[in-house]
C-alpha cells in the first residue's frame, strides 16, 4: 500500500494558501440585500432548485478550489509515494558506497588512537554485515584523481581499507562527495551511501547538499557513522603567565598563554590580552588540528598595583568557551640606591643644617659622593641611580662594574663634562659622544616614554605638561644596545644595554630649568626619589644621598588559571540518550551544530560543535533511518524500477497539474453553463 | 379646448398625448349596443343616414321605409335598410394590486403608473369619439368603480382618483371582473390593464364570458423591465410583493433560466387569451402610452386606425 509522504516546507504553505478560497468564499457570502419583487414565482421556477442545493453548490465551489490548491501545492512539493518496497526489507542486497574520511583531523590521538584508526574500524564493522557479491565501492575523503571502483570482493576491500595509509592532507570533500554521488548513480536500483566520517557537522551539510542534487535512484539511503572523539572544546587556552621583566619604577612584564586547538580542523582565532592597568591586545594565531602554541603579550603595568589580566578567544564560528586569567601583584621588593652631588640638591641645606649641629663643615662637594659610593654595600642594592658630575674614580668604575656584572641595574645619569669618558668605563659599555647644543625639544619616543613619563605623574601632572628636555648630550652605544627613549630625529636620550647578568641605562638629557620647576638635576633626583617612595608606599624612606636603599614593590609573582563560562548553553536542540552500550544524538537540524554540555570525568564540559564527547561508548551510530527519510522524500513510485528519481517527480507534479488544471476548468464549465 | 388645462394638471397625460390623441381613433371588433349616437355601427337597424341594404318587403315592415322609387321602376316594393351608429361603453379596469407597485427603483417606471398612463390615453380617444368610459380598481376584487365618465373633467377627476390609490394586496382579476359585468352592458369593451400576477384561468374565464355576452376585451399586460431580463449581479433575497415568500435569488446564475420563464409565461397568456379570443398587448412600464398603442394599433385588425 502506498504511503503518502509530505516532508516539504511547501507543504505548510499549501495550507497557508488554503485561507484564500476559504477567504473567497466567506467573502461571497457577505449579507444578501433583500429586495421586494412583484412576483417570486418565476424566480422560484427558474431556481430549478431548492435553495439548499444553491448552498451546497458554493460548498462544491469552495471545494473545488480548495482542490486545485492541494494539488498544486502537491505538485510544487513534490509529492512523493513510499512504496512497501522502500519501507519495508528488501530481498536484494544493496549497492553500497564507503565514504571514509581520513583528512587532517583523522590525526587527533583519543586514548592511544588516531581518530583514522576508529574510522576504519567503523568501516569495517559496516562491512561486516554485507554479504559476499554484494556490490560494494570505498572513497576516501581525501581521494582526488583516482575514481573508485564497484569491487565484489569484500575481503579484498576489507583489506584495503585496513592497510589505507591516510595522507592526513586537507579533505577535497566535493571531489569525494561527487564520486560517491558518481558511483550511486552508476548503481542498478537504489543503492546505500554510508559516510564514515569525524567530521559529522560537514557531513550533515554535504547530505544536504546531495538532497539539492536529485539525482540520486528512487530509495537511495544514506548512514552516517562517527565514532566518539574525546573533543572537549574547539580552542582551549591554558597555562597563562605573566613574568615581569625589570624595570625602575615599574615593570615590563611578559605574559604567556597556551593556545591549544581541541577541535579536529584547522581553525584561525583571535586571542585577546586584557589586563587590568594597561592596554587590551590581540594576537591573531592560526593552529592545525590538535596543536598548541605559545601567545606572548609584552605590557607594561601602568602602576605597581595588583591586576588581573584576562585571556579570551575571539572566534569567527563559535562562542569560545573558556577563558584564561593571570594575575600580577606588588609583593616584590627592590632595594634603590640613589647617589647624587648633594651640593646641588634640595637636602643640601639638611645636610649643613646636620654638619652644623655637630660643629662641623658639611661636605658638599662632589667627590663626596663618590666616597658615599665607596661606602655602601653594593651587594644589597638592585637598582642604582647615580647622578655623577665628576669623574668617575678607578676603583668606583670597577665597582660597578661588577655590580652591573652581578646582576645589577645602574642608571648612569651624567651632568658634568667628559665625565663617562673619563670614567674608565669598560671598552664595550656606552658613552657619551660629543655635546650637542642645548637644544630643546619634546621627548618623542613612544616605546618606553610611557615609563618616564610615569615617573612624574605622582608629583606635577600639570607641570610634566610643559617639561621641556634639553638634548645635552649624544650617547655612544653599541648595536646591541636598546633605546627605549630617543629624540624625534632619532638620537638617542636613554640607551639600555645588558651587561653580564645586569644592565646600565646611561640618560642623555637634563631637564630644562626655564621651562620647569625641576630646576636642576639635583632637583630632578628629588623627585626621583619622591616617586620612588611614593611607589613604595614608604614616604618616611626618603633619601637625600647615598644611604639605605629604598625599599619599593614591584610585581613579580603571578597566578594562572583559566575560567569556564557556565550556563550559556542548552540543550534544546539536541538529544543525547546515555545508554548502556551506545550514546546515541539526535540533532533535529543537522546542518546547524548544537551547543551542548555534558559530563566529562565529573566536570561540566561545554561543546561548540556536533562531534560527540568522549564516554564509555566506543561508537556513536546515528539514526541511519533519519537519513533514509530524508531521501525517500524524494523517491517517488517503484524504487525497483532504478528510475532516476527526478524523472518520477516531473511525472506526479505534472499529474497534479493536469488535475488542478481540469479542476479549474470544470469550475469554469460550471460559471459557463450556469450564466449561459 | 377649454377642458384641456385641467386634464393636463393630472399626472398620466401630456401635452404630447392629447396632440397625438386627437389623431386616434378606437373601433371595437363588436358591435356596440350603445345608448347614443355615436360613431360606431350597431346591429341594430336605424334611421340614420348611412344606406346600408334594401330587401324585400315583408308585411309588417314599417312603410315608411319602402323606396316607393323604386316600386315606381320595377313595380316591387322594396324597403331601405340603414346601418345604425351607436356609442362605445368602454371599460378600464386597473389592477392596484401590490405587485404594480414596483419601480425598480425609479418612480416613473412604476407598473401602475404606466397602467394608469395607457388607460388615460384611450380614455381621451374614446371620449373624443362620445363612447362612455368606465374605470374600475381591482383590489381584492372591484375595489373602486367610476361610472361613464364621459367629458375631460371628469376623467381628471377619475385620474387624480388614480393617482391617491394605494396599491395593496392581491388584485382578484376573476372576480373584479365578474363584479364589472354587473355593471357594463354586455356589448361593452372591457379593457383589463395589469401584471396579470393572478389565476389566468379564471380570469380568461371570466373574459371568455365576457366574449360569450357579445362583449370584446382587451388585456393589457404590464410589466417592468426588471421582470423581463432580472438584471440583478449580485446575490439578493426576493421577497414577494403580495405573499411576502422569500427566495434567495442568484440573478447572475438564473437570469437565463428566468428569462425563459417569463416569456413562456407571457406566451402562455398571449396565446390563452388568444384561444379566448381576446386581444393581448404587453405594455413595458418603461414605455410612454403612444408607443404601447401604436404597437397595439400594428398589430389590431384596423380597429384603432389613425385618422
Amino acid at each position: 500500500m502506498p504511503q503518502l509522504v509530505l516532508l516539504s516546507p511547501a507543504t505548510l504553505v499549501g495550507l497557508t494558501l488554503l485561507t484564500l478560497p476559504l477567504a473567497a468564499h466567506l467573502v461571497s457570502r457577505r449579507t444578501r440585500r433583500a429586495l421586494t419583487f412583484p412576483s417570486t414565482l418565476l424566480l422560484t421556477a427558474s431556481l430549478g432548485t431548492s435553495t439548499a442545493w444553491h448552498r451546497l453548490r458554493d460548498w462544491v465551489i469552495l471545494a473545488l478550489r480548495c482542490a486545485i490548491v492541494i494539488l498544486l501545492v502537491l505538485g510544487a512539493s513534490r509529492l512523493s509515494l513510499m512504496t512497501t518496497d522502500d519501507a519495508g526489507t528488501e530481498s536484494t542486497p544493496r549497492a553500497t558506497v564507503l565514504m571514509i574520511d581520513d583528512h587532517l583531523s583523522t590525526r587527533l590521538l583519543s586514548d592511544g588512537k588516531t581518530a583514522f584508526q576508529a574510522l576504519q574500524t567503523l568501516a569495517d564493522d559496516a562491512l561486516a554485515g554485507h554479504s559476499q557479491g554484494q556490490p560494494t565501492a570505498v572513497v576516501w575523503s581525501s581521494q582526488r584523481d583516482d575514481a573508485p571502483q564497484w569491487s565484489n570482493d569484500l575481503a579484498t576491500l576489507r583489506q584495503r581499507i585496513a592497510s589505507h595509509a591516510p595522507t592526513y592532507t586537507e579533505a577535497n570533500m566535493p571531489a569525494s562527495w561527487a564520486a560517491a554521488r558518481r558511483l550511486l548513480r552508476q548503481s542498478q536500483g537504489p543503492g546505500e551511501l554510508i559516510v564514515i566520517t569525524d567530521r559529522t557537522a560537514d557531513a550533515w551539510r554535504f547530505v544536504s547538499e546531495l538532497r539539492s542534487q536529485h539525482d540520486l535512484p528512487a530509495g537511495t539511503r544514506m548512514t552516517l557513522l562517527s565514532p566518539s572523539l574525546p573533543i572537549v572544546n574547539n580552542i582551549a587556552l591554558s597555562d597563562a603567565n605573566i613574568t615581569p621583566q625589570g624595570g625602575i619604577p615599574t615593570q615590563q612584564c611578559n605574559a604567556t598563554v597556551t593556545v591549544t586547538n581541541e577541535s579536529n580542523d584547522v581553525r584561525t582565532v583571535a586571542v585577546r590580552f586584557e589586563p587590568l592597568n594597561a592596554h587590551p591586545a590581540v594576537r591573531t594565531v592560526t593552529l592545525a588540528a590538535g596543536s598548541a602554541t605559545t601567545v606572548t603579550f609584552d605590557f607594561t603595568p601602568r602602576d605597581n598595583a595588583a591586576g588581573t589580566a584576562r585571556f579570551s578567544i575571539d572566534a569567527d564560528d563559535f562562542e569560545p568557551d573558556n577563558q584564561a586569567w593571570a594575575t600580577y601583584e606588588a609583593n616584590h621588593e627592590q632595594r634603590v640606591l640613589v647617589a647624587h652631588n648633594p651640593g646641588r640638591a634640595p637636602t643640601a641645606r639638611r645636610l649643613q643644617l646636620a654638619a652644623k649641629a655637630k660643629n662641623e663643615d658639611a661636605d658638599l662637594s662632589p667627590a663626596r659622593t663618590i666616597d658615599a659610593l665607596a661606602d655602601a654595600d653594593l651587594s644589597t642594592v638592585d637598582h642604582l641611580l647615580l647622578v655623577l658630575d665628576t669623574p668617575l674614580p678607578p676603583d668606583a668604575a670597577t665597582r660597578l662594574h661588577q655590580f652591573v656584572l652581578n646582576g645589577g641595574q645602574l642608571i648612569l645619569w651624567p651632568t658634568g663634562d667628559h665625565v663617562i669618558d673619563s670614567a674608565r668605563w669598560p671598552a664595550d659599555w656606552p658613552r657619551a659622544g660629543d655635546d650637542v647644543s642645548s637644544e630643546r625639544r619634546h621627548i618623542a619616543a613612544v616605546d618606553g616614554h610611557h615609563s618616564l613619563t610615569r615617573i612624574f605623574t605622582g608629583a606635577s601632572e600639570a607641570a610634566l605638561q610643559h617639561v621641556w628636555f634639553d638634548r645635552t648630550r649624544s650617547l655612544l652605544f653599541r648595536d646591541d644596545a636598546a633605546v627605549p627613549l630617543m629624540y624625534a630625529d632619532g638620537v638617542a636620550a636613554l640607551v639600555a644595554q645588558s651587561i653580564g647578568a645586569g644592565r646600565i641605562i646611561v640618560v642623555g638629557f637634563d631637564i630644562d630649568a626655564s621651562t620647569s620647576p625641576l630646576v636642576s638635576t639635583g632637583t630632578f633626583v628629588a623627585l626621583v626619589q619622591q616617586m620612588l617612595a611614593t611607589h613604595a608606599r614608604h614616604a618616611e624612606t626618603r633619601q637625600s644621598e647615598v644611604g639605605k636603599p629604598l625599599v619599593m614593590r614591584v610585581p613579580l609573582a603571578t597566578q594562572s588559571g583559566t575560567l569556564t563560562t557556565p550556563g550559556r548553553t542548552s540543550a534544546d536542540n539536541v538529544l543525547l540518550t546515555q545508554a548502556a552500550s551506545s550514546l546515541r544524538v539526535t540533532l533535529p537540524d543537522p546542518a546547524h551544530p548544537g551547543i551542548y554540555e555534558w559530563q566529562h570525568n565529573d566536570r561540566t564540559v561545554t561543546t561548540g560543535a556536533v562531534n560527540v564527547p568522549a564516554s564509555a561508548t566506543r561508537f556513536i551510530r546515528l539514526p541511519a533511518d533519519a537519513l533514509a527519510m530524508e531521501l525517500r522524500q524524494h523517491s517517488v513510485g517503484d524504487s525497483a524500477s532504478g528510475q532516476p528519481a527526478q524523472r518520477n517527480y516531473t511525472s506526479l507534479a505534472g499529474l497534479c497539474f493536469i488535475l488542478a488544471l481540469l479542476c479549474m476548468l470544470g469550475e469554469i464549465g460550471i460559471s459557463t453553463k450556469r450564466d449561459g | 379646448m377649454a377642458d384641456a388645462p385641467d386634464i393636463l394638471a393630472t399626472p398620466y397625460l401630456t401635452a404630447a398625448d392629447m396632440e397625438r390623441a386627437r389623431g386616434l381613433v378606437f373601433s371595437p371588433r363588436v358591435q356596440p349596443v350603445g345608448q347614443h349616437v355615436g360613431l360606431h355601427a350597431s346591429p341594430q337597424v336605424g334611421h340614420a343616414a348611412e344606406f346600408n341594404d334594401y330587401r324585400a318587403y315583408t308585411p309588417g315592415d314599417n312603410l315608411a321605409d319602402i323606396d316607393w322609387k323604386v316600386l315606381g321602376r320595377t313595380d316591387r316594393l322594396y324597403v331601405k335598410r340603414f346601418e345604425h351608429q351607436t356609442d362605445l361603453a368602454v371599460t378600464l379596469l386597473i389592477d392596484a394590486s401590490a405587485s404594480m407597485a414596483y419601480d425598480g427603483g425609479e418612480r416613473a417606471r412604476r407598473k401602475f403608473d404606466a397602467a394608469c398612463r395607457v388607460a388615460a390615453l384611450l380614455a381621451v380617444v374614446l371620449l373624443q369619439q362620445h363612447d362612455r368610459v368606465s374605470v374600475g380598481i381591482a383590489q381584492r376584487g372591484l375595489a373602486d368603480w367610476h361610472q361613464d365618465v364621459a367629458v375631460l373633467p371628469r376623467l381628471a377627476q377619475v385620474l387624480h382618483a388614480l393617482h391617491a390609490t394605494t396599491l395593496a394586496d392581491r388584485a382578484a382579476l376573476p372576480t373584479a371582473i365578474e363584479a364589472v359585468q354587473h355593471r357594463a352592458p354586455a356589448r361593452s369593451l372591457l379593457i383589463v390593464l395589469s401584471d396579470l400576477i393572478d389565476d389566468r384561468a379564471a380570469t380568461l374565464a371570466m373574459l371568455a364570458s365576457h366574449r360569450a355576452r357579445g362583449g370584446d376585451a382587451l388585456l393589457v399586460h404590464v410589466v417592468h423591465p426588471h421582470e423581463l431580463s432580472l438584471p440583478f449581479d449580485r446575490p439578493l433575497v426576493m421577497i414577494d410583493s403580495e405573499t411576502g415568500e422569500r427566495v434567495e435569488v442568484d440573478g447572475r446564475a438564473q437570469r437565463t433560466r428566468y428569462a425563459q420563464q417569463m416569456a413562456a409565461h407571457i406566451e402562455q397568456w398571449r396565446s390563452s387569451a388568444r384561444q379566448a379570443g381576446v386581444d393581448h398587448l404587453l405594455c413595458r412600464s418603461d414605455q410612454t402610452a403612444l408607443d404601447t398603442l401604436d404597437n397595439y394599433l400594428a398589430g389590431q385588425r384596423g380597429c384603432i386606425t389613425p385618422s
